[in-house]
């Protein structure tokens, strides 16, 4: 059972701090209202004895236990030289000023813990609350930045520095999805899904802790390879040109893509992932920007073939590396914008964050990949037939696109146009629930962190899609979920494969460009196979 | 004695504010972190952005102050966002905030009906016009303040102190800014009652005041205490958290508001390139920085990888 | 980093069960990994899809385009599940000895 966790036992050594019984979650909506969760996996006692997972019932990081209380001293100590650089215009002129807005005001009212996704479906427990790792930074903060010495424990409340405080606290930094749905709820505007990301930047740039599918295979593997996939830039010609010969089969349109064409008006930079696991979509682009008479290229430069900048998650100095590499590549081609496929951290990498690294000739307009396709849908140039797309429709916002950049109606008006059944799920737009996914869990799965991501943070959305659909209950009749972010697609792959949803409800999902072609009268029909795998 | 402390007290709270609006205010120009729905845009009502426009840089911007008032008065008067989010703490929030705002109310007619006083004017409730109306005005505002000032905190310190979680997250200091405002009402409404039941004495006290009359005599007792109270907190609000009914324009417009876009050649690029100039100290090993490299040379270099 | 023994070899996987040292592989080792995934013998078939992927991997780094395996072994993706029932990219990787997929895939 969950019980209330206090700050101050959080410094305090214990075999696991919070646990989430399978009896805390909430129910499931139909058909899954009987459903029971498995049990957690419980982690090996060799993982236990060797790594630091003390936290809750899963762990992300597995960092290795140090040796010595001198080790572990020594660690706290680095953590605090790092929270103190957290806090210097020099080493953290990116967000300074929020950070310490964020510090210094919360009134600790609660109020944002009931807009939490993974708060809310975990029972309540409350180590998940928005609130809880934020007040233990700051109250380290208060202690060890602003030197407040005793008195810091009277007014700002106390928590000890102690190893196990900077492991759980790493740890923690990555239940949170940094959708910023808590920080739009604040009475006073206070973020905490800032916090969240600030604690894994100092992690980070000072300590060198990081996922290692965010880091070490993500960033890392992108700045020497070119991709987060491992791609090089012969390999993914290669495959765009098998996905090109495979769309030309299957919709009779005869396709090529388009490689470093100097002076294109667009370059379209793809979140990479699509290529290999959802080959569909770069396809379909291609399809309707050729259909448009778009002038448009990809670009075989190292990173510009894939539109991935982890950095947003976790690390402003890999961050800023990746958005200058997809800059000069635009520069090199001299095109007149940079177009982000469907990829929700890409969008706000490229368009939101980047846009005060990115100064002179670097400077090149981006623009969201959903808007040029409402223009390309209104202007007349396709042949559409919404008919085809004859079957129940759902839109996931992903938080990056909407709630984070306002993106929100071009999405849809293009969906009302081609898909007639499409409805909306609640809450939606800019206070959509994320989809347990975000800020790159669903590229995490190792030991049982999968189990957490179905469980725990994904469940909110799963239970919206259910809602969103109940009015259709026949799983013979296929239901979409369009999802248009690589991210969000992973995680909801993930979800309908954990809960049977596709032979239980007739779940699928995908993304928007799909369901377009699906609609053009020039492609054969049933372009959208929903027999297949 | 008792005027000095007013005077000084106001003095605290003036730099203290100052200090930390100035602090607030030179920090560097951070990344963009805006969130949506972003108030002064056109499509505000759905919380959409200029990103929903091809082209959108060559589009002119309609920005909207009005969206912007829209959405603060209510969120000031009424704290709207509790209100929406959280009601339960809005019943005890919502009278405390209030009370605070017809306290500076209150003060401003204390202020107000002292100076014009000076000016010979007679309030009282068999004044004329103007100061039969400056009088029941201070009166039924001094008597709301204190009380709904009161009465929230009290609500407040006793959920803070049954709820297990707000327990779990405070410290002594919260317990302590409630009790304050509490024992403020207390005071204030006991002296009211005792003595002052027109606040004749404190408008005078604030006539003197006004007027830097320090020879005059100063109120004591209750009222005295009440007098002192009331500047001590004064003082103290701006130095806590309290201080979001300043800063709260700084999250607001600084952060989740602020969309400015970073053109070339704009003020915005020069501070940018200014703070890309920046030295950096981070050590993990894909950055090292040593105070050595600035943010240009770490973001145009290759990471190692690791050994 | 974990290991696992089978028989009489001794193997580093990673969190997630893929070989820490793809390097390291044999047909031994594809045993002892399809082992993990309740396949306990390899089929002409199984050795088919294992040795097309090692080839890709071995050649270009980093693991083939599902749709892509499927028409070069000339496997439906049906048999490929019947095959591991993980699927290509959590079970046939995993066997062939190839590191975790990266990126958002
Ligand atoms: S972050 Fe905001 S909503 Fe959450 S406890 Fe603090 S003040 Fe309240
Ligand atoms: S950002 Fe999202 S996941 Fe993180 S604490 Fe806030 S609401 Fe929860």
């Amino acid at each position: 059972m969950k019980r209330h966790l206090t700050i101050e036992e959080f410094s305090r050594p214990s075999e696991q701090l919070a646990r989430v019984d399978i009896e805390d979650l909430i129910p499931l909506p139909p058909p899954y209202d009987g459903y029971k969760e498995p049990e957690w996996t419980r982690l090996k006692d060799e993982k236990r004895a060797s790594c630091e997972c003390s936290l809750d019932d899963t762990v992300l990081l597995s960092l290795p236990k140090p040796k010595s209380l001198r080790e572990e001293r020594e660690l706290a100590d680095k953590f605090v030289a790092g929270l103190q650089k957290l806090f210097t215009k020099e080493n953290n002129w990116t967000f300074l000023q929020p950070l310490v807005l964020s510090m210094e005001h919360c009134a600790k009212c609660q109020t944002c813990s009931d807009a939490c996704h993974v708060f809310l479906e975990s029972g309540g427990n409350d180590v998940y609350r928005p609130t809880y790792r934020a007040e233990i930074l700051r109250r380290l903060y208060y202690r060890h930045v602003r030197e407040g010495g005793l008195l810091s424990g009277l007014t700002h409340g106390r928590v000890g520095m102690t190893w196990t405080t900077v492991a759980r606290l790493i740890e923690l930094a990555y239940r949170c999805n940094l959708c910023r749905r808590c920080a739009q709820t604040c009475p006073i505007g206070v973020d905490n899904a800032l916090i969240a990301r600030e604690i894994r930047k100092l992690c980070s740039q000072e300590l060198g802790i990081a996922p290692k599918e965010l880091h070490e295979k993500g960033t890392m593997l992108q700045l020497s390879v070119g991709s987060t996939t491992g791609m090089n830039s012969l390999v993914v010609k290669d495959n765009m040109d098998f996905i090109d010969e495979d769309m030309s089969e299957k919709t009779g349109v005869k396709l090529q893509s388009k490689w470093d064409v100097e002076g294109a008006d667009v370059l379209l930079i793809h979140n990479a992932g699509e290529i290999l696991a959802w080959p569909e979509n770069p396809g379909a682009f291609a399809l309707i920007l050729e259909a448009a008479g778009i002038s448009w290229t990809l670009s075989s430069e190292l990173a510009a073939y894939d539109g991935v900048n982890y950095g947003l998650f976790y690390d402003d100095a890999q961050f800023a590396r990746i958005a200058l590499l997809h800059a000069q590549a635009a520069k090199k081609l001299g095109v007149k914008k940079i177009v982000a496929g469907e990829c929700g951290h890409e969008h706000k990498a490229l368009m939101v964050i980047a846009d005060r690294v990115l100064t002179g000739d670097l400077n090149i307009p981006r623009e969201s990949s959903f808007v040029l396709l409402e223009e390309i849908v209104n202007s007349g140039k396709l042949k559409l037939d919404p008919s085809r797309n004859n079957f129940p429709v759902t839109l996931h916002d992903p938080c990056n696109v909407v709630r984070l950049m306002g993106i929100v109606e071009p999405q849809r008006r293009i969906l009302r146009k081609i898909a007639p059944q499409f409805r909306e799920m609640e809450p939606h737009g800019v206070d959509n629930y994320c989809c347990g996914g975000g800020s790159g869990f669903a590229i995490m799965s190792g030991n049982n962190f999968a189990e957490w991501r179905m469980k725990v943070s994904g469940r909110r959305k799963f239970r919206q899609i259910l809602e969103a659909f109940r009015d259709e209950p026949d799983p013979a009749q296929p239901k979409y979920v369009c999802a248009p972010c690589s991210n969000c697609k992973g995680q909801i792959r993930d979800l309908f494969a954990h809960y049977g949803a596709k032979e239980k409800v007739g779940l699928h999902y995908g993304g928007l460009v799909e369901l377009i072609v699906n609609a053009m009268t020039d492609v054969k029909p049933g372009f959208m196979d929903f027999d297949a795998g | 004695m008792l005027y000095r402390f007013v005077y000084g007290a106001l003095i605290v709270f003036l730099v203290v504010v100052i200090e930390r609006v100035a602090r607030l205010a030179t920090l560097p120009v951070h990344l963009r972190w805006e969130l949506y729905p972003v108030a002064h845009e056109e499509n505000a009502r759905y919380g959409g952005s200029f990103f929903e426009h091809l082209d959108w840089w060559k589009r002119k911007r309609n920005t909207s102050m009005l969206g912007e008032l829209k959405v603060m008065v209510p969120e000031i008067v009424l704290l709207k966002a509790v209100h929406e989010h959280n009601r339960s703490l809005w019943y005890r929030s919502f009278p405390f905030h209030f009370g605070l705002y017809l306290m500076a109310l209150f003060v401003a007619l204390l202020v107000g009906g002292g100076v014009a006083q000076a000016f010979g004017v007679e309030i009282g409730a068999s004044a004329p016009s103007i100061g039969l109306a400056l009088h029941w005005a201070t009166k039924v505002v001094g008597f709301a303040a204190l009380g709904l000032m009161g009465l929230g905190a009290l609500g407040l310190l006793v959920r803070r102190l049954t709820d297990p979680t707000l327990r779990a997250f405070s410290a002594t200091a919260d317990y302590f800014n409630l009790l304050v405002f509490i024992a403020l009402a207390v005071v204030g409404l006991v002296a009211s009652i005792t003595s002052d039941v027109d606040f004749v004495e404190l408008r005078r006290f604030t006539q003197s005041l006004a007027t830097v009359h320090l020879d005059a005599p100063a109120p004591g007792g209750w009222v005295g205490a009440e007098i002192a109270m009331a500047s001590a907190v004064l003082a103290y609000i701006p130095a806590t958290h309290m201080s979001h009914f300043f800063t709260k324009w700084f999250m607001y417009h600084s952060v989740r508001w602020d969309d400015r876009v970073n053109t070339v050649g704009s003020p915005l690029e020069g501070r940018i390139v200014s703070q890309l100039g920046y030295k950096v100290d981070w050590s993990a090993a894909h950055i090292q920085g040593g105070n050595r490299k600035s943010w240009v040379d770490v973001a145009t270099e290759k990471p190692e990888p690791k050994p | 980093m974990a290991s696992f023994t089978h028989g009489n070899i001794t193997i580093e996987v990673d969190e997630d069960g893929f070989m820490a040292q793809p390097e390291k592989w044999n047909n031994e080792v594809a045993l002892a990994l399809a082992s993990t995934e309740g396949v306990t013998a390899l089929s002409e078939d199984h050795w088919k899809l294992v040795n097309y992927l090692r080839d890709y991997y071995t050649k270009f780094g980093v693991a083939p385009m599902i749709r892509k395996l499927c028409k070069e072994t000339g496997f439906p993706l049906k048999t490929v599940y019947d095959l591991f029932p993980s699927g290509p990219a959590k079970g046939a990787c995993k066997v062939a000895g190839l590191p975790k997929p990266t990126g958002c895939v």
